[in-house]
C-alpha cells in the first residue's frame, strides 16, 4: 500500500479584483478572481504527479497553495499525516526544509546580486543545516551534480554570466540541496530553450530517485507531462476535470477538455495524422464562470444538464476519475 | 559556461570605462577630493588667520592678499580655504541624518505597508509638499544657531527624499520572484530584507546623498545668508556672501564673488559625481 | 521562372560596446511562391534577425554588413527608404509575436483594416470597408466586432485580426515571427488551422519562424533549421524530420517529446547555447557534436547540396 504523502481537499483561493475608488463606491460588492475554486486530489510518495492546464486554469495558484506561500481562502491541505492549511512564522519556515519550489522563470527566481554559491548556500545557513566551509562543501558537491562544472567556477558567478538553462539548475540545486520531501516544479522547462529541456527533466529524475522526492509537477505541455508523470490532472477554470494514470490518460480520455488539449498538441512528425478536435469560443471569464459545468459554453457534447448542474469529480475505475456528465 | 568570475561592480565599472561620462565624474570626484584636503590642511595653505583683520578692509586683490579683503580688513582667501572647513561638516552631517533617519523608514514602510505604510508617507509627503529652504528655516529658528542644528535643519529637508525613494524600491523589489523564491526556501522577514532587498535598494542612493550634499550646501549658504547660520566671525561661505553683498555697487566684486564661486564649484562637484556614481551602479539600458 | 525570395551570404550585424553580435552570419536560402518556410531555431539562432532583415526593419545598433536579398527578382538590400514602404504592407507583409503591442488601442479593429487597404490603393472608402469585412470573416471575427476596439479582443482573436492586417493587400509574402507562442495550445491550434486554410485560399508565401519544430512539422514544405547565426540544414519538412543530416538536427529532434510515442527516451545537447559576440571557432555547433572531428574545430564547414533541394553545412558530408 503506496503511502500517501500529499491531500488537498476543497481547496479554493479567491483573488478580490482591484476596483477604484470610485468603482467600489457604485457597485457596493466586491468581485473575485476564482482562481482555484474547490479541487480534491493526493499524491503519493515517490511518485510524479502532473496537473496540467491552459493560462488561468489555476495551476500554478494551486502549486502556491501547497507550498504555503499564499493562504487558501478555503480548504484543507494535508502534507505528512499534518494539517499544514493554516500553519505560519516559526513552524511554516521549518516545513520549508520539507517542502519546495522551483518556479518557472530562471531569469526573476535568482537574486541578481547573489553569487551561485551564496544562493545556494543560503537555505542551508537558514535552517542551521551547516556553515561555512562545511557548507561551501556541499553546495560544490551539488553543483557537480547538476552538471554545473566546474563547480568552484560556477560557483563564484553571478546569475547574469549565465544561460537560462544552467540558472535553472542553480534553482533546481537551491531547492534540493536541503534534500526535501516534496518539490512543487512550477513549469521549469518552459522558459528554457528546447535542447536544453531534456537536460533538466532527466536531471529531475536523477534528483528524484537519488534524493526519494516527490513532485508536484505543473504544465501546460502535455507531451512533456507524458513523458514525466505518473498520473496527470487536468484543470479547468479553477476546477478538476479529470485524473488518471498517464497511459491511461492518453489511451483513453474521458473529458471533452482533455480530448481537445491533447490533439492540440503539435506533433514533430510531418506525416502523424492530426485529427483536432476544434473547440469554440475561448476561456470565459474566472470572475464569472459559467453555470453547471464551466466547459459547457465550449463543449462540442454539451446536454441540457451541463449548463444547471455541475458534475463531481466520479471514480470509473483503474485510478481513473471524470469530472462530466457524458459518463455518469 | 561562464565567463571567468568577477565582482559585480568590477565588470560595471569595466563596462563603463569607455564612455564619456567617466570623465565627468572623476572631474567631479576630483572637485569633492579638492575640497576635502582644503578643509583638512587649511592651516598650511591659508595665510592668514580667517577670522582676524589682517589689513585694510575691501583691499582688491592683489600679492599680499590674493583675493582681496573683506569689510573688515580679513583675507578673503584664508576665509574661503578655513569656510571649506564648516562646508564639508555641515554638508555630511546633513547628508548622514537624513540618511540614517529616511533610509530605514522608507525600508519598513514599504516592506511592512498597511497603515504604517500610510501614515508614515502621509507624514512624508507633507515634509516633502515644504519648500525646502523654507522648512529649514524654520526650524533653524527654533532650534537656533551652531553646526548640529543647522545640519539637523537641513537634514530634515532630504528625510522624504530618501524614504520615497527607498519604499518605492523596496515595492518594486519586493514584487520580484526571487525574494519569493527567499520565502519559499524559508528565510525569515529580517534575512529577506537585508540581504535580498537592501541590496537591490543600496545602488540608488548614492545619487541621492550626492545630489543631497550639493543641494545642502545651497541651504546652508541661504540660512547663512539669511543670518540664521552660523555666529560671527566663523568663516562661513553664505556668511560673507551676506556681508559682501552691501559692497556690491561700489564695485568690490571679490568678497562676493569668491564665496559664490565655491558654492558653484562644490554643487557640481558632487552632482557630476552622484550622476556619475549612479551610471556605475544603475546601469540605464542603452538605446540602440 | 526565378524564386520568390532569394538570400545570397547574409551578414547581420548589431554593434554593441561589448562587440559585434553576429545574429545572422552567412545565411543563404530561397524560396518559392506559394511556399511555407519554416525558419526555426532556438533563440540566438538568428532567426528573428533574419525574418526582420528582409523587410528591413533591423533596430540600430544592427546592420546588414554583407549579402544581398532578393525578392521577385528586385534587389531589395540597400534599397532606398521610400521605396521599402511600398514593399512593405502590400508585397511583403509582417505578423509579429506579441499581438497586444502591435495594434493601436485607440483604433476600432475595423478601421485598422480600412485605413491599411486605403493607404496602399485607390479604391473608396465603402469598397475598403466591404472587403475588411471580408477579411475579418475570413479569419473567423464575426461582423459585428468589425467596431470594437482591441482591448476588447483576447490573444487569439487579437492574432486573427494580425492575420487579417497582413492579408489585407494580398501580398506575394508573410513573414510570421513566432504568431502562435504567447498563445494558449489549444488557441494555438485554431490560429494554425486557420493558417492553413488562408494558405489554401491566398496562395501567400509564408515564412514561418519559430523555436517549435513541431508546428513547421504540420506548417512548411521546406524548413531552414538555424544555430548561432548560421544555417545548419535547409531542406524539405519531411526528409527533415525522417533524414535528419545535421548533428544538431538530429540531437534536437531526439530532444522533443512526442505526444504520439510512448516509452520515449529524451536525449538531450550537452553544452550551452554559444555566445555570439565570440562565437567558437569552426563549426559552431562543434563544442557540442557527437560527431566532432578534428577539422570541424579549425575550418568553418560549407553548405554542401547533399541530394536536389537538401542542403547541411557539416563535414561529414564532405
Amino acid at each position: 500500500m503506496v503511502e500517501q504523502i500529499l491531500s488537498v481537499s476543497g481547496l479554493k483561493k479567491y483573488f478580490p479584483v482591484q476596483k477604484s475608488f470610485v468603482e467600489r463606491l457604485l457597485s457596493g460588492k466586491v468581485d473575485y478572481v476564482k482562481a482555484v475554486d474547490g479541487i480534491d486530489f493526493e499524491i503519493r510518495k515517490g511518485e510524479i504527479f502532473t496537473l496540467a492546464g491552459e493560462t488561468g486554469c489555476g495551476k500554478t495558484t494551486t502549486g502556491r497553495l501547497i507550498v504555503r506561500l499564499i493562504e487558501p481562502t478555503a480548504g484543507k491541505i494535508v502534507f505528512e499525516g499534518r494539517d499544514i492549511t493554516h500553519l505560519r512564522g516559526e513552524e511554516l519556515r521549518k516545513l520549508r526544509r520539507r517542502l519546495q519550489i522551483v518556479f518557472q522563470d530562471p531569469y526573476a527566481s535568482l537574486n541578481p546580486r547573489m553569487r551561485v554559491g551564496d544562493a545556494v548556500k543560503h537555505p542551508l545557513e537558514i535552517h542551521g543545516i551547516a556553515e561555512g566551509g562545511e557548507a561551501k562543501k556541499l553546495v560544490l558537491e551539488m553543483l557537480e551534480r547538476v552538471g554545473l562544472t566546474p563547480p568552484e567556477q560556477f560557483y563564484n558567478a553571478y546569475p547574469h554570466q549565465l544561460s537560462g538553462g544552467e540558472r535553472q539548475r542553480v534553482a533546481l540545486a537551491r531547492a534540493m540541496i536541503l534534500k526535501p520531501d516534496f518539490v512543487v516544479a512550477d513549469e521549469p522547462v518552459s522558459m528554457i530553450d528546447v535542447s536544453l529541456r531534456a537536460r533538466i527533466l532527466e536531471l529531475m529524475l536523477e534528483l528524484k530517485r537519488e534524493l526519494d522526492v516527490t513532485y508536484l509537477f505543473i504544465t501546460h505541455d502535455l507531451a512533456v507531462a507524458k513523458y514525466i508523470s505518473n498520473r496527470i490532472a487536468v484543470m479547468y477554470l479553477g476546477k478538476i476535470v479529470e485524473i488518471a494514470e498517464t497511459r491511461e490518460f492518453f489511451t483513453n480520455p474521458q473529458h471533452p477538455y482533455t480530448m481537445a488539449l491533447i490533439s492540440a498538441i503539435p506533433v514533430p512528425d510531418p506525416k502523424a495524422k492530426r485529427k483536432r478536435m476544434i473547440l469554440k469560443g475561448e476561456t470565459p471569464n474566472p470572475i464569472n464562470p459559467p453555470s453547471g459545468c464551466r466547459f459547457h459554453t465550449r463543449c462540442p457534447y454539451k446536454m441540457d444538464i451541463c449548463s444547471v448542474e455541475e458534475p463531481q469529480l466520479l471514480d470509473i475505475g483503474n485510478g481513473h476519475y471524470v469530472a462530466c456528465h457524458r459518463v455518469s | 559556461m561562464p565567463p571567468s568570475p568577477s565582482g559585480w561592480i568590477a565588470s560595471r565599472i569595466r563596462s563603463v570605462y569607455r564612455g564619456p561620462e567617466v570623465y565627468l565624474t572623476l572631474i567631479g570626484a576630483a572637485i569633492i577630493v579638492g575640497i576635502f584636503l582644503l578643509a583638512l590642511l587649511a592651516p598650511y595653505i591659508a595665510p592668514y588667520s580667517p577670522i582676524k583683520p589682517v589689513g585694510d578692509p575691501l583691499t582688491p586683490p592683489n600679492s599680499k592678499f590674493i583675493m582681496g579683503t573683506d569689510s573688515i580688513g580679513r583675507d578673503v582667501f584664508s576665509r574661503i580655504v578655513y569656510g571649506s572647513r564648516i562646508a564639508i561638516v555641515i554638508i555630511l552631517l546633513s547628508a548622514v541624518f537624513s540618511l540614517v533617519v529616511g533610509v530605514p523608514l522608507g525600508l519598513i514602510s514599504g516592506y511592512v505597508g498597511g497603515h504604517v505604510d500610510k501614515i508614515l508617507t502621509l507624514v512624508m509627503d507633507s515634509i516633502y509638499a515644504f519648500p525646502g529652504l523654507i522648512l529649514a528655516i524654520a526650524i533653524a529658528h527654533v532650534l537656533g544657531p551652531g553646526v548640529v542644528n543647522i545640519a539637523l535643519s537641513i537634514a530634515v529637508i532630504y528625510i522624504p527624499t530618501y524614504f520615497r525613494m527607498v519604499r518605492g524600491e523596496v515595492l518594486s523589489v519586493k514584487e520580484n520572484l526571487y525574494v519569493e523564491a527567499a520565502r519559499a526556501i524559508g528565510a525569515k522577514h529580517t534575512t529577506i530584507l537585508f540581504s535580498y532587498i537592501l541590496p537591490n535598494v543600496v545602488p540608488s542612493i548614492p545619487i541621492i546623498f550626492s545630489l543631497n550634499a550639493a543641494d545642502a550646501i545651497l541651504v546652508e549658504a541661504g540660512l547663512s545668508f539669511l543670518g540664521l547660520g552660523l555666529p560671527a566671525p566663523t568663516p562661513d561661505w553664505g556668511f560673507d556672501l551676506k556681508n559682501g553683498h552691501p559692497y556690491l555697487p561700489a564695485r568690490c566684486w571679490w568678497p562676493v564673488t569668491f564665496p559664490g564661486l565655491m558654492v558653484v564649484i562644490v554643487t557640481l562637484g558632487f552632482s557630476l559625481f552622484g550622476e556619475g556614481i549612479n551610471e556605475i551602479l544603475n546601469p540605464r539600458l542603452k538605446e540602440g | 521562372m526565378g524564386h520568390l525570395l532569394e538570400i545570397k551570404n547574409l551578414k547581420v550585424y548589431y554593434y554593441t560596446r561589448r562587440g559585434a553580435v553576429r545574429a545572422v552570419d552567412g545565411v543563404s536560402l530561397y524560396m518559392d511562391r506559394g511556399e511555407t518556410l519554416g525558419l526555426v531555431g532556438e533563440s540566438g539562432s538568428g532567426k528573428s534577425t533574419l525574418g526582420l532583415s528582409i523587410l528591413r526593419l533591423i533596430p540600430p545598433p544592427g546592420k546588414i554588413v554583407d549579402g544581398k536579398i532578393v525578392f521577385d527578382g528586385m534587389d531589395i538590400t540597400s534599397m532606398p527608404e521610400d521605396e521599402i514602404i511600398k514593399i512593405r504592407g502590400k508585397r511583403i507583409s509582417m505578423v509579429f509575436q506579441d499581438p497586444m503591442t502591435s495594434l493601436d488601442p485607440l483604433m476600432k479593429i475595423g478601421d485598422h483594416l480600412i485605413e491599411t487597404i486605403m493607404v496602399h490603393e485607390n479604391v473608396s472608402r465603402e469598397e475598403a470597408e466591404k472587403r475588411a469585412k471580408e477579411l475579418l470573416e475570413s479569419v473567423g471575427i464575426l461582423p459585428d466586432r468589425f467596431n470594437d476596439y482591441p482591448h476588447q479582443f483576447s490573444g487569439g482573436m487579437r492574432q486573427r485580426v494580425m492575420i487579417a492586417l497582413a492579408l489585407a493587400l494580398n501580398p506575394d509574402l508573410i513573414i510570421a515571427d513566432e504568431p502562435t507562442t504567447a498563445l494558449d495550445v489549444i488557441i494555438q491550434a485554431q490560429i494554425l488551422e486557420l493558417m492553413k486554410e488562408l494558405k489554401k485560399k491566398f496562395n501567400a508565401g509564408i515564412i514561418l519562424i519559430t523555436h517549435d519544430i513541431s508546428i513547421v512539422a504540420e506548417m512548411a514544405d521546406r524548413i531552414a533549421l538555424m544555430y548561432a547565426g548560421q544555417l545548419m540544414e535547409f531542406s524539405d519538412a519531411l526528409s527533415i524530420f525522417e533524414e535528419p543530416l545535421h548533428p544538431y538536427t538530429e540531437a534536437l529532434l531526439q530532444s522533443i517529446p512526442n505526444i504520439q510515442l510512448s516509452d520515449q527516451k529524451l536525449r538531450y545537447i550537452p553544452g550551452s547555447p554559444p555566445d555570439l559576440i565570440n562565437p567558437p571557432s569552426g563549426c559552431r555547433f562543434h563544442p557540442r557534436c557527437p560527431y566532432v572531428m578534428d577539422v570541424c574545430r579549425v575550418k568553418e564547414p560549407p553548405m554542401i547540396e547533399v541530394e536536389k533541394g537538401r542542403m547541411v553545412k557539416c563535414f561529414k558530408y564532405s
